[in-house]
């Protein structure tokens, strides 16, 4: 069949130019899609970069060796503050450098005291409450302290006494972020060890730390409710507004398709559908809210389902795919005794499944997006739709650019899911026997 | 058949009504709002009792992420301790579409009892009756000369108060000290005049560096900045003539002149961003990155400055060069909070009570006191004269904070009229930033005409009434 | 006799269900807009004065809203010349695709689901005249440089752009499952009459997918002569009101300036106006059938 095919003249030509076309359409298509990606990875400043560039800076990892000899205090929170200290705050003054993680080494009388280590998502989501500013003084550690340990931003390990001999070169590695942290060690006081050594190396893994980030905001600021509580709410409104549009439309489509005669009629039904889609949606939206708020519904999910039930495009496209269906054969079902439901059950949706499946993807997208209607109704968190939560999500100070796009990159990831889902059974097409008419 | 039609018939309305059965019984789910209203009802009949409790809607809940948040949660819990017979239900509101969402509410019969409006809505919202009259409880508050002058003239309406100030900002032209230096700039000589600054800005540009002088406001907000350089001519867009109506005063000669400044920095200085289009962030953060050397500010957003980065030794604040005018009026600019004019007088003695708490010097004070202890940078002017951000203000340089409280000496509002009149001012400002070869004086006569015939008319004819 | 009331009967009740949602959820808050259009309306005190038509002789004098209506148009135009076609350009090659079908069918939907402030600002940041990626890709063949949303008269082009590029994966979808219907049978009996496979596409495959061309136009208008969002994004409407369409005035008189009379009479008279348009874009198609 398929050599056929091929062989047939003007075969080859029209296969050549279909992969042509449509590689090159898919290309265009994942431009700003691999754009999106690739800022998802990158720091502000490769943000902004000119030349543009496609790979995100190499994170850098730090390492620095604190040497507590000759020290006499032994309470561990003493050393850890100090810690925080030597990770944060030099860490903040070069927020825009590209650093994957700090660690610290605390060394005294040449045996491990302590390991402690930031790495750059905790740091990016601490940012706004344990280093607000670049302004630092003494005492505010103890404030902080308490912050990050109840975030679990920062990794403390307490060796004491049991540490470990460790031997320790003094070095400062000459390259730019060693420098720049030492300059920041030396320019002040508020470190009380020594600082021996700094070495640094690339680590790539970091570059997803804009990812890691955001799930760790989305864990924090979720509360009690969580996103599962979201995304149920999502899924919940999706699906009912799905079906009932499946059902009802269905039905609708039906109807107009092949059991009004009279043609007036049908243009009258279709236009008293059709005309719906020809409103701005904004400016339903007070008289909307007023409605939903005389029929009790403000905070609920009927509130952002119920306007779905009534979409003007979808019986109209039910419609026309049902026009297709050829007359004998319902006749044929009819002749045969069988109601309408039936017909309609029987015959016309097992032929309609790519249709359903097209349309259930085409609901499934706007209302999994909707974002002002369910904002506006549902003021009550307990209610809010992932989109909502999303966008509150993105608001959040210590989102940066890069967490804006991973967490638009994330947000398709349902999306994805569903399509995989549906296409096998928009290849099932069968085909509608018979022409129109 | 007919049986079976029958049957459909009953089988569709059952749908019909699950599907409403279903609508009512979500009503008892959660609906908060409404739920409150029989009370208030009750409580405007029946004569108020000292202890009954009085509850209020405030939309004042700090966003998740705000580093003052955890300071707010302690303020709420100290006031109902103190005032156990006003509950307040503090509400978060999302970041967007706040205005759809406050509309809605509005027309929805549930507009909070307490909300902090900015300072350019006062106007429309007074007119339209969105703000409850307060000025009798406003009299007999004691506290109410503590307030600057400034902050209670965007709530007050021919003697009449309507909103008790909440913030307060003054603006001022932020510029990276270390880019000036590099480029061999002394500020004070390049900030001296209109001419000067042009100059310097142009020394500042290099696209090799991938660095330019002054980040221009030129998108759907242009109009903001832009007042001020008519401003520092010696004008104004608008004036308001002593019975109340409007004047435009788009095509004087500060107005012009200050277009023409605009254009000669976009083509003759050649010292902007060529985005001139670009957001209000996208401007600040061409600035934290270094790649503007200036920028117009306010003096609460030193804050963000710094938590982006950007060393504080490195910012310097300065009134905005002067124009022709010799003059340069800061601009200041901020939030009042409003009250529902539908709510019963004891809701709205409640919330005064609570918004006066929120704005007493104690809770102003431990705001500052809490922002300094976790290192978070404070906004330098605050509505209250007896609050002092400059006490709380550790490693900050002082000339910073006397600039900001120098640039607040000569405070302004905003021109009058500026919610209906934004969009021709903006156009204007956009066509001369975009054409090379725009007249401003051309461009302004037009937009002068259309804002007269459109909106100024009518707004005349309305106040004449 | 029977048979007459169930077919009387079967209809109705079928299409019962719709009606209500319809008149609940769309008519009966539409009659109201229209209603508010009529009003100088106030939102403490709804509805405030009645000023008969005043709202819509306002609007109508107003040069924005000329301009407003012009720019919709301009987009109308734009869209339709640049990306109406795509979709179903790209569903008559898929059709002929065996290998690699589905995969390309997929690809073709993920700009359907990317999400909207993210797409807007990859472009934003792709169209920046000082290092957006646009510029210096068109460098490279030596186009440009172009300032993008920082011409007036290159700002409508750099608003569609992004569909140009994204395509539109519903209505592929749509025009593929259309395609897929059409049964086996004629086209092989096209086949055998001797018609070549780019013949059967122009004579076969096109026509048969005619009806659904037709629902997409009309779904296609009003998306468009509606369009807001990204446009707001991108642009706020501006600069110089250069990208300034209808539906940002419902917005802006609404929630900007309060004045939800004019927001209510704007809102009438697109739709008036678009199901003009529809009606008569109905009766040619219907005519030439």
């Amino acid at each position: 069949m398929e050599r056929t095919r091929i062989r047939e003249k003007g075969g080859r030509s029209l296969k050549i130019t279909a992969y042509v076309v449509t590689i090159s359409f898919v290309i265009f298509a994942l431009i700003p899609i691999l754009w999106m990606f690739a800022s998802s990875l990158k720091t502000e400043k490769d943000i902004n970069s000119y030349p543009p560039k496609w790979l995100p800076t190499i994170p850098q990892s730090i390492q620095v060796t604190i040497d507590y000899t000759g020290m006499d205090e032994t309470d561990p929170a003493f050393y850890e503050k100090d810690a925080m200290r030597a990770m944060w705050y030099p860490w903040m003054k070069n927020i825009r450098e590209s650093i994957g993680d700090v660690t610290i080494t605390g060394v005294k009388d040449g045996r491990k005291l302590y390991t402690a280590e930031t790495v750059s998502s905790m740091f990016f989501v601490g940012q706004p409450k344990v280093v607000p500013t670049t302004i630092f003084n003494d005492k505010m550690m103890d404030k902080k302290l308490p912050i990050i340990q109840e975030n679990k931003l920062s990794k403390f390990e307490w060796e004491g006494d049991s540490g470990k001999s460790i031997a320790v070169t003094p070095s400062i590695a000459e390259s730019d972020l060693s420098s720049r942290f030492s300059a920041f060690y030396q320019s002040n006081e508020l470190i009380k060890g020594q600082v021996v050594a700094i070495s640094e190396q690339s680590n790539w893994v970091r570059v997803f730390s804009s990812y890691m980030a955001l799930n760790k905001i989305a864990e924090d600021t979720a509360g009690a409710l969580g996103f599962a509580q979201y995304f149920l709410n999502s899924a919940i409104i999706t699906v009912a507004s799905v079906l009932v549009q499946m059902v009802l439309g269905g039905l609708a489509g039906y109807t107009l398709a092949h059991l009004i005669e009279s043609k007036k009629w049908k243009f009258f039904w279709i236009m008293f559908f059709l005309a719906t889609i020809m409103i701005p949606d904004i400016s339903l939206l007070l008289p909307m809210y007023l409605l939903m708020k005389d029929l009790g519904l403000v905070n609920s999910l009927l509130a952002v389902i119920l306007p779905h039930t009534a979409w003007g495009i979808i019986i109209f496209l039910f419609k026309g795919f049902f026009d297709q269906v050829s007359k004998e054969l319902l006749q044929a079902a009819r002749v045969d005794g069988a109601t309408e439901l039936r017909t309609f059950l029987q015959i016309v949706t097992p032929l309609s499944i790519p249709i359903f499946t097209t349309v259930g993807v085409m609901t499934f997208i706007p209302v999994w997006n909707e974002f002002l209607w369910p904002l506006v109704v549902n003021s009550s968190p307990k209610y809010w739709t992932f989109t909502v939560a999303l966008n509150d999500l993105q608001n959040q100070p210590s989102v940066l650019q890069n967490m804006l796009m991973a967490s638009a990159f994330v947000s398709m990831i349902p999306l994805l899911l569903i399509f995989l889902f549906s296409q096998k059974y928009i290849e099932k097409g069968v085909a509608f026997s018979g022409v129109k008419g | 058949m007919k049986k079976k039609a029958k049957l459909m018939a009953v089988l569709a309305l059952t749908l019909v009504v699950s599907l409403f059965m279903a609508a009512c019984s979500g009503n008892n789910g959660g609906n908060n709002g409404s739920g409150n209203k029989p009370a208030g009802g009750d409580s405007a009949s029946a004569p108020p009792a000292t202890d009954e409790v009085v509850e209020i809607v405030s939309w004042d809940m700090p966003q998740d992420g705000d580093p003052a948040k955890p300071y707010w949660e302690q303020v709420f819990k100290d006031f109902a301790e103190k005032y156990p017979n006003i509950k307040v239900e503090h509400v978060m509101q999302t970041l967007t579409k706040e205005r759809e969402q406050f509309m809605t509410a509005v027309v929805g019969g549930e507009q909070p009892d307490l909300y902090a409006n900015a300072f350019p809505d006062m106007e429309s919202y007074i007119d339209q009756g969105i703000t409850a009259d307060i000025t009798e409880l406003w009299n007999n508050y004691a506290e109410k000369d503590m307030f600057l002058p400034s902050a209670t003239q965007a709530a007050t309406r021919d003697g009449k108060i309507y909103g008790i100030p909440n913030f307060m900002y003054v603006t001022g032209l932020a510029y990276n000290k270390q880019m000036f230096a590099d480029a061999g700039l002394d500020p004070a000589e390049a900030l001296k005049n209109w001419e000067s600054f042009g100059e310097a800005a142009q020394k500042l540009t290099d696209a090799s560096k991938n660095q330019y002088g002054y980040a221009l406001l030129g998108m759907d907000w242009a109009d903001w900045f832009f007042e001020y350089y008519v401003w520092q001519a010696g004008g104004d867009l608008t004036e308001q003539q002593e019975d109340g109506t409007a004047k435009l005063t788009f095509t004087s000669e500060p107005a012009v002149q200050a277009l023409q400044y605009y254009k000669d920095l976009k083509f003759k200085y050649q010292a902007t961003q060529k985005n001139v289009v670009q957001s209000l962030d996208e401007n600040s953060n061409d600035f934290y990155q270094g790649r503007a050397a200036s920028m117009i500010a306010a003096s609460n957003w030193f804050g963000g400055m710094v938590s982006s980065g950007m060393d504080i030794e490195n910012i310097g604040f300065s009134v905005l060069p002067p124009g022709p005018g010799g003059t340069s009026p800061a601009q200041v600019g901020g939030a009042v909070w409003i009250f529902n004019p539908k709510a019963t007088p004891e809701k709205q003695q409640a919330a005064f009570t609570y918004a006066t708490y929120l704005m007493s010097k104690e809770v102003q004070d431990g705001l500052l006191q809490y922002q300094m202890d976790n290192g978070i940078f404070p906004n330098l002017l605050n509505v209250r004269s007896d609050v002092d951000a400059s006490q709380f203000v550790e490693g900050m340089p002082q000339e910073l904070i006397e600039n900001v409280q120098a640039a607040a000496g000569e405070g302004r509002l905003e021109y009058f009229l500026k919610a209906r009149l934004s969009p021709y001012v903006v156009k204007a400002v956009q066509e001369v930033l975009l054409d090379e070869k725009a007249d401003p004086m051309a461009v302004m006569q037009k937009a002068q005409d259309l804002a007269q015939r459109e909106v100024v008319d009518k707004y005349n004819q309305e106040v004449k009434k | 006799m029977l048979r007459k009331l169930n077919i009387r009967w079967v209809p109705v009740l079928f299409l019962l269900p719709s009606v209500i949602c319809y008149v609940m959820f769309k008519y009966y808050p539409l009659m109201n807009m229209a209603y508010i259009s009529f009003f100088d309306y106030s939102i403490v005190n709804p509805p405030g004065k009645f000023i008969g038509f005043a709202n819509y002789t306002e609007f109508l004098k107003s040069t924005t809203f000329w301009q407003a209506i012009s720019n919709t148009f301009i987009f109308f135009g734009l869209y339709l010349v640049l990306t109406f076609w795509i979709p179903i350009v790209q569903a008559l090659f898929l059709y002929d695709i065996r290998r690699g079908n589905a995969f390309f069918r997929f690809m073709y939907q993920l700009p359907t689901i990317m999400p909207l402030v993210g797409g807007v600002l990859v472009w934003k940041w792709m169209y920046n005249p000082d290092f957006g990626l646009l510029n210096y890709w068109l460098d490279f063949v030596g186009l440009g440089p172009y300032l993008w949303l920082n011409d007036a008269t290159m700002t409508k082009l750099a608003i569609v752009l992004p569909a140009v590029f994204a395509g539109n994966g519903i209505a592929l979808l749509l025009y593929y499952s259309a395609l897929k219907s059409i049964p086996t049978e004629i086209l092989e009996a096209a086949k055998m009459d001797g018609a070549g496979p780019w013949r059967r596409m122009w004579t076969m495959l096109l026509p048969n997918i005619k009806f659904i061309i037709v629902i997409q136009f009309v779904a296609f208008m009003s998306s468009v002569l509606l369009a807001y969002d990204h446009i707001y994004i991108m642009t706020q409407g501006g600069p110089a009101g250069s990208t300034t369409v209808v539906s940002m005035l419902v917005v802006n008189s609404a929630f900007q300036q309060s004045r939800f009379g004019i927001s209510g009479a704007v809102s009438v008279f697109m739709f008036i106006v678009i199901a003009l348009l529809t009606i008569i874009q109905n009766k040619i198609s219907a005519e030439k059938d």
